[in-house]
């Protein structure tokens, strides 16, 4: 479970995030959607434990936040955060590097070989799996670090735009359809951001809607269908959530300068 | 012939011939010059400490890994001679110090006594680190006598005498520690997990950002205990003021104290540095001005210990001044105070990088150049 409660955070004079409280059960899929800039990376981090807000507590099952130091290690070692582009050892081969992160969260040694090799399998990177990581492309570094967080096992997830970054199409729907399984056996809790709402769609439990760092609603797709008045599909409910005026400004460019 | 003389004896000769040669060339050498014999005497001395350290160093497995780590396998106990050879001085040693000690009366000073005396603290200082943490009495009063030896160096008997007494504790400490060798095996590791020697330099190396400064833990998990530290920095000031006792010239005593104070004063930075290395202030400069948030408790604590830090050498020394202590006492006892405030002001750094109101920042990570790719 996790909850924020009150979440307000600036880096600089413009508040990114605003009173915001929400609550996360335990096995929902979460999605944060929201155009650029609006804040969800930043919330997403302040979830994962590497901001400290100005303002607000955040709670891990029923733990807070930075408050001491045993919870917050008992916190971090069953919260994988994982952030848009992290910094990869690139003298490590992939493999190395899914066991390193595998022994840091205590997975047992043979379970964890097997994984790592499952993984390899299934992001395409058997091949790969032997060779330094600063041999791989884009979309292969992007595996390879999604690769990562489904090796810790642990019961939170928290990824910051999985299916960016070069992700080639099997890549997206692999990862997809994992979240998928865990959403439907509801024994991981993840929460993930989005630019790109067809691509959730299918997976999230509920969505987080996020506007100029105010939480503008917090509900299943059906409940943000109902709040839109719009029963289409996910991009068009969250254009009338964000940009209620968009549509008729689309219009009204095309009907002029259409030809 | 030479093919029959056993390797380790083999070494052995190459060892000392090198030495009766260099120092006869030197001596050859520098024999016109004004201070003839000075650069002899000190290659001697180095010669003796080196060779002092060299008996615990080359055979006590604390010293090396790949020995340790198989004399861990083994079932070797301290009843049995080690196998590469023992940490106790030997006829060869005698022999070396024997040679060192004849080449000596080339020169007309300092005489032997001073010899066999750097031979012995060189021989002990190598030991110390051996010594079991559960011994730390035994090895805080050897540290504490290796100073005394080092403070009366330029009384050859006292000071001998001082190296032999504090020996004889050492030894003691030495003997407990290969006795309980056996009861800490060490894990085995593959040699990719042991590239830098630091496992937690390398943990964090093996796994990147975020992941590193999140989940990798820091060592000073086992806060020392208050008494242990206050004994530690007390050690540090004894031994400041045991080396200042090495300049005869007052002038430059106090210079080398200036010096070392000001080193001193230099750690409240480094551990500013520490603190703040790849953990960010939640909000900028700017922002807090214009915020009016000039004070961020959570993240704010850190600066305390830098100034305190800072405060209490001048602080020490304005204070013992008041009692009438001299300026070399007033002086050690500020580096001691320093490190004491450092090592003992919060928070400490575990509870710092867990529970500190930072910003993580993978500044470090960009910074090592080839050694991290950002994903994606």
């Amino acid at each position: 479970m996790i909850e924020l409660h009150d979440i307000t955070q600036h880096y600089g004079v413009r508040p990114i995030l605003r009173e915001i409280s929400l609550r996360i059960e335990p096995g929902e899929v979460i999605v944060i959607l929201g155009p650029n800039g609006m804040g969800k990376t930043t919330l997403l981090g302040v979830m994962g434990g590497v901001l400290a807000p100005q303002r607000g507590k955040v709670w891990i099952d029923g733990m807070r936040r930075r408050n001491s130091e045993d919870e917050e290690l008992a916190i971090r070692r069953r919260t994988v955060y994982l952030p848009d582009r992290p910094w990869l050892p690139a003298t490590r081969t992939g493999r190395e590097f899914l066991l390193a992160v595998g022994r840091l969260y205590d997975v047992e040694e043979f379970r964890l070989m097997e994984h790592v090799d499952r993984l390899l399998d299934l992001f395409d990177l058997a091949d790969k799996g032997d060779s330094a990581i600063m041999t791989y492309s884009a979309g292969q570094t992007k595996k390879i670090a999604l690769a990562s967080a489904l090796v810790a096992e642990t019961p939170i997830l928290l990824l910051d735009e999985p299916f960016s970054g070069g992700l080639d199409p099997a890549g997206i729907l692999t990862l997809k359809r994992i979240i998928q399984h865990h959403g439907r056996r509801r024994d991981r809790t993840i929460v993930l951001t989005s630019p790109v709402p067809e691509l959730v769609e299918e997976i999230a439990t509920r969505v987080i809607v996020l506007h100029d760092g105010r939480l503008l609603a917090f509900d299943t797709i059906d409940g943000l269908q109902r709040l839109a008045g719009h029963r289409g599909p996910l991009d068009e409910v969250l254009q009338r959530f964000v940009f209620p005026d968009a549509t008729r400004k689309l219009e009204g460019y095309l009907q002029d300068f259409g030809r | 012939m030479i093919r029959r003389i056993p390797p380790a004896a083999r070494r052995w000769l190459g060892q000392w011939f090198a030495l009766v040669v260099f120092y006869l060339f030197v001596e050859l050498v520098t024999l016109a010059t004004p201070q003839p014999h000075e650069i002899g005497r000190w290659i001697l001395g180095v010669a003796a400490v080196f060779w002092g350290v060299r008996r615990v160093a080359a055979f006590h497995p604390w010293y090396n890994g790949d020995y340790r780590r198989w004399l861990g396998q083994t079932p070797w106990t301290s009843r049995k001679p080690l196998p590469m050879g023992p940490v106790v001085p030997t006829w060869g040693d005698g022999l070396y110090l024997a040679t060192i000690l004849l080449l000596s009366t080339i020169a007309p000073e300092p005489g032997l006594l001073r010899y066999v005396a750097l031979f012995v603290i060189g021989h002990v200082a190598a030991i110390v680190p051996t010594i079991r943490k559960e011994d730390a009495p035994i090895r805080a009063v050897t540290i504490a006598g290796l100073g005394l030896a080092v403070r009366h160096f330029y009384s050859p008997p006292v000071c001998l005498a001082a190296g032999v007494a504090v020996y004889l504790l050492a030894y003691q400490g030495l003997r407990r520690s290969l006795d309980r060798f056996a009861e800490t095996p060490e894990p085995y590791r593959l040699s990719h997990e042991n590239v830098t020697g630091d496992p937690l330099v390398d943990q964090l190396n093996a796994v990147g950002w975020p992941y590193g400064p999140m989940l990798v833990d820091t060592q000073d998990t086992r806060p020392w205990p208050r008494l242990d530290t206050a004994i530690l920095c007390l050690l540090v000031a004894w031994w400041i003021d045991c080396l200042a006792a090495l300049f005869v010239d007052p002038q430059r005593r106090l210079a080398f104290l200036a010096l070392v104070s000001s080193i001193f004063e230099l750690f409240t930075l480094l551990r500013l540095g520490a603190y703040v290395q790849g953990c960010a202030p939640p909000i900028s400069f700017w922002g807090r001005i214009r915020t009016m948030r000039l004070i961020i408790p959570g993240y704010d604590r850190i600066w305390v210990g830098t100034i305190c830090g800072l405060l209490a050498g001048p602080m020490t020394v304005a204070l013992l001044a008041g009692l009438g202590a001299p300026m070399e006492a007033r002086l050690s006892a500020a580096c001691g105070m320093v490190l004491l405030v450092l090592i003992l002001t919060p928070p400490s750094l575990r509870r710092w990088r867990l529970t500190g109101a930072y910003r993580l920042d993978p500044m470090k990570a960009r910074q090592a150049g080839k050694q991290f790719i950002q994903a994606g």
